[in-house]
């Protein structure tokens, strides 16, 4: 990816996606458990997912990372620029996440790589607001983005996910806003919790 | 110490150990087995897991890691977490208690 730096805290570790990772990256998307969340529910070849990463290794707008938990690779994120500036110019930035490690999924620790994510888009890039769009259908997600500080807008979105192959759907989403004060109210909530 | 003093001991353990649970997931003591799982019912989530923990280290006096934390799955997997701290809890019976 365009950025190098690793994100460590919270007790974990963000490192740029790198081309040697896409098929540990596809096995996790593909995995039915993991996609369920996901707008787009298509397999996805190594064909795909190399030309993916080739459209978007260099594209400012967008950040993606693998999480790392005592060296060993246990989830995914990324950053997207939500108002068409670079990421470190913008200031609405929409966040993605996903543990995939069932060991950690549903734990305390899924909120570590979120907090650190978040941490970074305020800290670093000096983002203003943070998004995140969650199937109406996704109840753990809601409530996760609640305990990291999310504000819960009052107007849910529409949108059409599928192709022609395999059929439209119109699927609705809740929208979450998440301001650096709500941010680091909710860090201070988990610093505790902060070991090793 | 007497036998009776360390069966003491260890009903205060597990005492000790549902009180926190009763205490930090607000539900009643008797609802806490073994079983009692994360998640698996609507008054333990992530706030009260994190409640949990820190009763726990107030309670037994210690300080668990990161990893403790993510196992702490279940009333079971807690009680074997403690006892790695040197928490001994063990099912006391009538007969177990009279034969000491």
């Amino acid at each position: 990816m365009w950025h190098q730096q690793n994100i460590c805290e919270f007790s974990v570790e963000l490192r740029p996606l790198q081309r040697q990772q896409l098929e540990l990256l596809r096995q996790w998307r593909n995995d039915p458990v993991i996609a369920a969340p996901m707008l787009q529910q298509q397999l996805i070849s190594a064909e795909m997912q190399q030309q993916w990463f080739t459209r978007i290794q260099h594209d400012k707008h967008q950040a993606q990372f693998v999480i790392y938990y005592k060296d060993e690779a246990i989830g995914a994120c990324n950053l997207k620029s939500n108002d068409g500036l670079e990421l470190g110019k913008c200031e609405t930035i929409e966040s993605g996440f996903y543990l995939a490690h069932p060991r950690f999924r549903g734990t305390l620790l899924a909120f570590f790589p979120a907090l650190a994510l978040n941490q970074y888009c305020f800290g670093r890039l000096n983002c203003k607001t943070l998004l995140a769009q969650v199937k109406l259908s996704n109840n753990a997600a809601l409530r996760f983005n609640e305990k990291l500080g999310y504000q819960r807008q009052p107007d849910n979105v529409t949108v059409q996910t599928g192709s022609e192959l395999t059929g439209f759907e119109q699927v609705e989403l809740a929208v979450f806003t998440l301001n650096n004060e709500n941010h680091l109210k909710a860090a201070a909530t988990f610093a505790h919790f902060i070991r090793n | 110490m007497t036998a009776a003093n360390h069966t003491d001991l260890q009903i205060s353990n597990t005492g000790r150990l549902k009180h926190a649970f009763a205490t930090a997931l607000a539900i009643d003591v008797a609802r806490i087995s073994d079983d009692l799982a994360y998640n698996s019912i609507a008054e333990w989530d992530s706030t009260a897991h994190m409640l949990l923990i820190a009763e726990l280290e107030n309670c037994f006096n210690l300080m668990l890691d990161t990893d403790d934390i993510i196992d702490m799955s279940s009333v079971q997997m807690a009680k074997t977490i403690l006892s790695k701290h040197g928490v001994v809890f063990e099912h006391i019976t009538t007969d177990h208690a009279g034969s000491d």
